[in-house]
């Protein structure tokens, strides 16, 4: 039997405590969501704690036909999207693939920008600044792993536009790179 | 003849470890240099996004989250299956309150001056004299206002796709906000 089922039916039973676990082991994919999702930072710790309480209170109706990872990142999203609605956020428009383009710092020259720390701060924030779905789909994939397939049953979206998503933005911040760096630049 | 060059989701395919792709382009990648340049921007691309940082959670978070359950004084997580059976969907409101506004409607317009109008172009008595009359005649219907009833149906499908396209828009929105 898989780690967490026995974790799981072990919480059913009444140890409570045994729930720890789960939040260590997931603790990472949830906060990798709100972070992403979730633009206030004060408010994303908050939000991770009320969305362990909520996997608590409905972990009896989890049914182990779908993974664990995806059942929790479901009820991440679901968590971010309702406080995304209610807060009624200002919408990103579609202008944001031009104000990718123009939001390099100016008092930086090429030649300043060549360390890959610094090519990696400029990444960071060019990510941050994509829509949500943009850096969610790209932190789930890249960084927690996660296939297409996960990632769309998580988003609530079909596999091939979260597929369209990841390229889309990939390419922005590929496009990004090129237009400001060559080649040899990129090396160093 | 023009050199054809892999595009940026060929590219991706090929990182992304498509066997296809593999294939396909691995001729093209050793005898082309702007795509093994695009390639290597991709790359140092994946390789960000995979070292990428996210802030980690406080180190008493887990404790945090098991005082708030243990508060919660139940030993046993909620059934989350004897709620569901109350929930209503919302597809639900969204008829009841169409029906309700083509009634207010029906209650408060004077349809008197959209009739007349219609007489003076003379649809209305197309309508009403040759379309609606050989519909009730079929339906044995002779004295129901058709036109009202079809003025009501066509209110009630304005309302339901003006519903549908808010309702759309608005998870689009959610997804969308950053």
């Amino acid at each position: 039997m898989e780690k967490t089922q026995v974790l799981i039916e072990r919480i059913l039973a009444g140890e409570i405590e045994v729930f720890g676990e789960i939040i260590r082991d997931y603790g990472r994919l949830v906060n990798h969501i709100v972070y992403r999702m979730i633009s206030n930072e004060s408010d994303r710790e908050d939000i991770c704690q009320d969305i362990f309480v909520r996997v608590y209170k409905n972990l009896s109706s989890y049914r182990f036909d779908a993974k664990f990872s995806t059942w929790i990142g479901r009820i991440a999203t679901n968590r971010c999207l309702d406080i995304l609605d209610k807060k009624s956020l200002p919408l990103v428009d579609d202008t944001f693939e031009r104000g990718i383009e123009n939001s390099i710092d100016i008092k930086n020259t090429p030649d300043q920008l060549t360390e890959k720390a610094e090519i990696s701060d400029l990444l960071r924030k060019e990510v941050n600044r994509l829509p949500a779905v943009y850096k969610t789909i790209i932190t789930l994939y890249h960084l927690d792993e996660l296939n297409y397939d996960e990632i769309g049953k998580i988003m609530k979206l079909p596999e091939g536009t979260v597929k369209s998503y990841l390229f889309r933005a990939r390419k922005m911040l590929r496009e990004l790179l090129s237009t400001h760096y060559n080649k040899e630049e990129l090396w160093q | 003849m023009a050199v054809k060059h892999l595009t940026d989701i060929e590219i991706q395919d090929y990182l992304d470890d498509s066997i296809s792709a593999q294939i396909k382009k691995t001729d093209h990648l050793e005898n082309c240099e702007i795509c093994r340049n695009r390639l290597e921007q991709y790359r140092i691309l994946y390789g960000e996004l995979k070292a990428d940082s996210v802030p980690e959670l406080s180190p008493n978070f887990v404790s945090a989250v098991m005082t708030e359950i243990k508060a919660l004084g139940s030993a046993e997580p909620v059934r989350e299956t004897s709620r569901r059976t109350f929930r209503i969907p919302s597809s639900v409101f969204a008829i009841l309150g169409s029906i309700a506004a083509v009634i207010a409607i029906i209650y408060f317009v004077d349809f008197k001056p959209l009739l007349n109008s219609l007489r003076i172009t003379g649809l209305y008595d197309y309508i009403n004299g040759v379309l609606l009359s050989r519909l009730g005649e079929t339906a044995g219907l002779s004295n129901f206002d058709f036109t009202l009833a079809g003025m009501t149906i066509l209110t009630l499908i304005i309302i339901g796709a003006i519903d549908l396209i808010i309702r759309h828009y608005r998870h689009r929105t959610a997804l969308f906000m950053a």
